[in-house]
């Protein structure tokens, strides 16, 4: 499985540097470091799995000697490394142009968020493939203005409440409870993908 | 004699095809041609031979060993070519093949650039996208060769290659099996290729087994006869598996190449016949549903 990750480094590798340059460059006129590494990772993971979603390289890739559930972990485990890179060039950027270390708290909510997302995005690519994820999330706006217009006028308000709340913990307690739902969101994922893979045909 | 490859009514369904209750052996040693028309279920049969599908029912063998609980074992004894680009065609080959040796634990790196200059092949000048039909195959089968696997699995090798590479292609599969350690199990719709190595014939027809044999023996089982049409009548058409009529007289295959010849002595002309013959008419006597014996 090690080999697989890096795997994904080596095939990527001119796409991440190409990547660590523009971030340096959006952050050098002062983008939000939230926005920029959401932004990022969502883009690099996304990436990284539609590279080996072509038939070609899953006939390769289970060719030879591993396992389906190997190639599934071995994209979740280059989706975390591929994001702390990304917080890593954050910091290295901050350290650059601000001569200060970026705020911890924002770090940690760039890493959990994005994690978050994968933990949604490959079990849907696995199923389908990676261009419905983006029909996925468009139809997952719908159902939410739907929601809005017939059943829930005030959904909105409700959400900020339970925002302003969650905000209210605190930041030590807030990244806590993101983390233990993170943490079973992204194990409960990577399950659900392995089943879908192992029954993949191609 | 030791199997390599145990199908075991293997049954894979799909909408509008399947594989129906697949049973064969593969020797170990031997060059086995896997023929049958285009979409007959050769590359269905490949797919599961290599564990990329599983079957609904059946069991698939592979060094005696079964897919779900020595998948990892029974691959690093195979080489693998298939008919269509798999590599990472943004990579040169060296890049592949740094990508690909650590994951073989008997990879040879002598015997692979061995077989890079014995093919001419670019390792690091051109990217994998601009090589040839021709020089993917080589690539792919320098890398198959050089892991030092038991077993080589190609689906239609030799489809789209030129007639000089094809040959210099079945003469290093023949040198390959010499040692007598090494299996070969090759899909192909050209035939002519398999007059020059198969020892085995593996023959299927709209997802179902016609025959094993071998390679030797489809002639003295299969007979091409021709002979006028006051031959025919019921009972000896049934002899054939299809016949082809014209005002001329007919023209027909038999798989029972004794009886035919006692049952028409001296009336008629038989010819051996090739597995193109038979391929031929197999399908027409699968379409006209006469009965394929």
């Amino acid at each position: 499985m090690y080999q697989l990750v890096k795997k994904d480094l080596i095939i990527h590798k001119k796409m991440l540097m190409f990547m660590f340059l523009v971030l340096l460059i959006y952050m050098y006129i002062d983008i939000p470091i939230i926005f920029l590494g959401l932004l990022f990772s969502m883009t690099l993971t996304l990436n990284l799995f539609s590279t080996d979603e072509k038939r070609h390289a899953q006939m390769l890739l289970s060719s030879l000697p591993f396992t389906r559930k190997e190639i599934v972990s071995s994209k979740y485990i280059s989706a975390i490394l591929f994001i702390l890179l990304i917080v890593l060039a954050i910091t290295g950027g901050s350290l650059l142009f601000q001569q200060v270390l970026p705020n911890g708290f924002h770090l940690l909510m760039i890493a959990i968020g994005s994690l978050f997302v994968v933990s949604f995005m490959y079990p849907v690519a696995y199923k389908f493939t990676s261009k419905y994820v983006n029909i996925t999330f468009f139809t997952c706006f719908g159902l939410y203005l739907a929601i809005i217009m017939f059943f829930i006028p005030n959904l909105n308000d409700q959400i900020r409440e339970t925002f302003t709340k969650i905000m209210n913990l605190g930041e030590s307690q807030l990244i806590l409870y993101a983390g233990l739902i993170l943490v079973i969101t992204y194990i409960l994922s990577w399950l659900l993908s392995i089943r879908i893979y192992e029954k993949k045909v191609f | 004699m030791e199997s390599i490859i145990q199908f075991t009514n293997v049954n894979k369904a799909f909408n509008d095809f399947a594989i129906k209750n697949l049973t064969f052996e593969i020797k170990k040693g031997f060059v086995t041609g896997f023929v049958g028309a285009n979409g007959t279920g050769k590359s269905t049969a490949i797919k599961l031979l290599m564990n990329l599908l599983q079957p609904d029912s059946g069991e698939v063998k592979v060094f005696g060993l079964n897919y779900k609980d020595h998948e990892k074992v029974i691959k690093q004894k195979i080489g693998f070519v298939y008919d269509d680009h798999v590599f990472y065609e943004h990579l040169t080959l060296q890049e592949m093949k740094n990508l690909i040796q650590p994951v073989y634990t008997q990879w040879d790196d002598e015997l692979f650039y061995k077989y890079v200059e014995q093919f001419q092949l670019p390792l690091k000048k051109k990217k994998l996208k601009t090589f040839s039909k021709g020089m993917m195959m080589k690539a792919s089968l320098a890398i198959a060769l050089s892991h030092h696997a038991e077993l080589i699995i190609m689906d239609e090798p030799t489809a789209g290659l030129d007639p000089v590479f094809r040959r210099e292609f079945l003469n290093l599969l023949h040198e390959i099996v010499q040692d007598g350690e090494k299996t070969i199990f090759f899909s192909t719709h050209i035939t002519s290729d398999l007059d020059r190595i198969a020892d085995y014939i593996v023959f299927l027809h709209n997802g179902e087994l016609i025959f094993m044999h071998e390679f030797y023996t489809i002639a003295e089982k299969y007979v091409l006869v021709k002979g006028g049409l006051d031959l025919l009548d019921p009972d000896t058409e049934k002899e054939f598996i299809a016949i082809r009529k014209t005002k001329m007289g007919f023209e027909g295959l038999s798989s029972n190449k004794g009886r035919v010849m006692q049952l028409f002595g001296d009336l008629a002309l038989y010819e051996t016949a090739t597995l193109e013959d038979i391929m031929f008419y197999t399908k027409k006597g699968g379409e006209k549903g006469v009965s394929i014996s």
